[in-house]
């Protein structure tokens, strides 16, 4: 031990104190960097052999990070992103079947069904016999519209859904990219603290795509499964494809660098993916089936009872609608082609003899619409309509809730998270102080070394 | 649970974005005085406002059915009441003609009268209402009561009911039958009754004559039939339209209680929802200056 040695200690002080001070600026400098995880100044004792040397050593630099919070807030946030996918899916569907707000077709049911009534009223007014053609007419153009509506969402939930895949290619090849940069660094004796904040940060963006399984190879690099496919393996990275079934069904493939695909659309459960693919072959085909089943017995109820009356020429079995069905109903239906100009045709009696002003045809036509002609004879045309209303409305309103839920969830994930990587200005000021008077004391170890030994000298 | 500083500013912004949500939904409700704006703010209530708005949009189809047809319910009731005088009048001059006291002077004047009466009778027959005619049955486009060269009236409507529906699955019928007011269908063949007073009037054929006066009464009292018949179609109606009327209001204060707010409840949520919101910012500044002071205290 001697002064030499005091020296030594200063100088090690300064220097650790000085890094101390460096990694707090780097954590301020980088308080709201997104993906940023809090850097912590590993200092030791400085050993020299066997002998207590008391100094202090820079170890390097430690990245407080969680793994297991990690993977919880991937989780989270891969069913905040699905749940917000199908939601905003959802009130497209919902608008199209609002008729508080306007949209709907009760309206143009109710006129159809009060055309009929209208009708029995006065069977030889031609006017109420043209204005029966013009509701039928624009209840059936109705239906096409909002089946066509709804093909569209389709359409384009499956271009979001491409669109989606192809950043989550794009995302998985950066990571992989990541992953082979990160290792050069750790060859080359550098920690990779800041590659590893990146490629973090376009894990959690990967989560939000798709749902990941993430996990760590023996050499430290992330192997990343999507939907139980491997996505990224070290420094290889397969692609994502999203195409269509041949029954129009969306499909999702994990594309291997050989040529290779693997079927993964029934595990593709969370991130907007798997929120899209909901929406869409879930809720979509559903309300898309209900709204057919609604279109075909209305219509084949309303054929049948007119074809059993005559029209003004004394002749029957006219179908007021054409259409296919029940697939498929509501996009095929129109106004019969023969009745189109012919208000004659109408069929408001029930048989020659009653003409012109027999209305026992039209009375039955209008008392469909509190008969039991839907869903195999079970419910009314409002109320069969009110029931796809009630299930698109109960749908929208609990993805909303689901949204609230998993919004939550994930805000909580993501607050444990950052409790453990996140940087907390408090702390750092608090840490700046420390190191500032550290460094303030060191100096002053030095300068009483340094007159130490500038009074042994001067006694020399 | 140690706080890191973008977990405090994310809390913050979330607290302000619930609040500004809640009460942009307050407000909604406010301005618009809907509470169901779209079916999945209530489910149950959306579906069953669809349902109530057919039961209202179909009590008022019945009630503008109901308009429509009562006037000429109406009409055919007070048409059949003047056929009924002419019967009485009718009856008056057999009877009158019966007693054997006229000569036959006053006998053919009598029987200028019954032929003149005879063709209003015939008029009142084929009276038109706002749907053609009223007593053809469903030939309405069609002179029911035609005078042949002879002078005798045949009927071509036929004896079909007009119906309509008045209420849900009351159908009633709405048409008056002129075949059972007028022809042989009710009774007797007014008409011809008619011509056969004529007639014997002409030529002093007293034994026809005193039988025509049971032939007027009969007639008379076929037409009062068929006129109390319409009578009662015109009390249903009415008692059918006040019955709807009612259950109009019902109808609409239960679609009121279903998809609409009450104002004084809309505009005191309205002031809630503002009061949290406001509270909501006045926290998060609150929060966001003690991070500065924190950082000014250390500086």
């Amino acid at each position: 031990m001697g002064i030499t040695n005091l020296l030594g200690l200063a100088r090690d002080a300064l220097t650790a104190q000085g890094f101390g001070l460096d990694v707090t600026g780097q954590n301020i400098a980088n308080a709201s960097t997104p993906g940023y995880v809090k850097r912590t100044a590993l200092l030791e004792t400085r050993t020299l052999g066997t002998v207590t040397y008391g100094g202090v050593a820079v170890a390097g630099i430690g990245r407080s990070v969680d793994r297991f919070l990690d993977a919880r807030a991937y989780d989270a946030g891969s069913f905040s992103a699905s749940a917000h996918s199908r939601d905003n899916a959802l009130a497209q569907v919902e608008s199209l079947f609002n008729d508080t707000g306007g949209s709907g077709f009760a309206d143009s049911l109710e006129s159809l069904f009060g055309s009929f009534s209208s009708l029995a009223t006065n069977p030889s007014d031609p006017t109420a016999r043209a204005a029966t053609l013009a509701y039928a007419d624009s209840f059936a153009a109705r239906l096409r519209q909002t089946s066509g509506q709804l093909l569209a969402q389709r359409q384009d939930l499956l271009t979001q859904a491409q669109a989606t895949a192809a950043q989550v290619t794009d995302l998985a090849s950066r990571i992989a990219k990541l992953n082979a940069s990160i290792s050069e660094a750790e060859v080359a004796g550098a920690d990779g603290s800041d590659l590893k904040d990146q490629r973090d940060q376009l894990v959690g963006e990967l989560a939000g795509k798709i749902n990941i399984h993430v996990f760590t190879d023996g050499s430290g690099k992330l192997v990343i499964a999507a939907a139980g496919a491997t996505l990224v393996e070290g420094n290889n990275a397969a692609g994502l494809s999203v195409g269509t079934s041949g029954s129009g069904a969306m499909q999702i493939l994990v594309q291997r660098a050989g040529g290779s695909s693997i079927d993964v659309t029934a595990q593709t459960t969370a991130g907007t993916l798997g929120g899209l693919r909901e929406a869409r072959e879930t809720d979509l085909v559903a309300v898309s089936q209900k709204l057919d089943q609604f279109a075909y017995d209305v219509a084949t109820a309303i054929n049948t009872q007119h074809a059993a009356g005559v029209g003004q020429d004394g002749l029957g079995s006219r179908n007021l609608f054409t259409l296919t069905g029940p697939a498929g109903a509501a996009a095929s239906i129109t106004l019969n082609a023969a009745m189109v100009g012919h208000p004659e045709y109408v069929a408001a009696a029930s048989g020659a003899a009653e003409l012109p002003s027999g209305s026992t045809n039209a009375i039955a036509l209008a008392r469909l619409a509190d008969t039991n002609v839907m869903n195999g004879n079970t419910r009314t045309p409002i109320e069969s309509y009110s029931d796809i209303v009630g299930d698109i409305g109960q749908r929208k309103m609990s993805s909303a809730q689901n949204v609230n839920l998993r919004e939550a969830i994930y805000s909580q994930a993501q607050a444990m998270r950052e409790s453990a990587s996140g940087v907390s200005m408090d702390e750092e000021l608090i840490a700046l102080s420390k190191f500032q008077r550290a460094y303030e004391a060191a100096s002053k170890l030095f300068r009483t070394a340094d007159e130490l030994l500038a009074t042994l000298i001067r006694e020399i | 649970m140690r706080i890191a500083d973008n977990t405090r500013f994310r809390n913050i912004q979330n607290q302000v974005v619930r609040a500004q949500a809640e009460h942009n939904e307050a407000a909604r409700q406010a301005a618009s005085g809907m509470r169901v704006g779209a079916p999945s703010d209530d489910p149950v209530a959306a579906a069953q406002a669809l349902r109530v708005n057919h039961s209202m949009q179909r009590t008022a189809t019945f009630r503008n059915t109901i308009g429509s047809l009562r006037g000429d319910v109406e009409l055919a009731e007070s048409t059949l009441a003047q056929a009924e005088d002419v019967m009485q009048r009718l009856h008056d001059i057999a009877l009158g003609a019966g007693s054997g006291t006229l000569d036959s002077k006053e006998q053919a004047v009598l029987a200028t009268e019954v032929a003149a009466l005879k063709d209003q009778l015939v008029a009142f027959a084929n009276q038109k209402g706002s749907m053609g005619y009223l007593f053809g049955g469903t030939k309405t486009a069609t002179q029911p009561f035609t005078t042949g060269v002879g002078g005798a009236v045949s009927y071509v409507g036929d004896n079909l009911d007009r119906t309509a529906e008045v209420g849900q699955g009351v159908v009633m019928t709405v048409s008056t039958s002129g075949s059972n007011a007028f022809t042989v269908a009710g009774g007797r063949d007014v008409f011809a009754d008619i011509d056969t007073l004529y007639s014997a009037l002409q030529s002093g054929n007293q034994a026809t004559i005193m039988t025509s006066v049971s032939q007027m009464e009969s007639g008379r009292s076929q037409i009062l039939a068929a006129r109390a018949d319409a009578g009662i179609k015109v009390a249903r109606l009415d008692t059918a339209d006040a019955t709807h009327e009612q259950a109009a209001v019902t109808l609409a204060t239960q679609q009121h209680g279903l998809i609409e707010i009450d104002p004084a409840q809309a505009y005191s949520r309205l002031a809630q929802k503002q009061s949290q919101l406001e509270a909501a910012v006045s926290v998060s500044k609150n929060l966001l200056d003690t991070l500065a002071s924190t950082t000014a205290g250390l500086r």
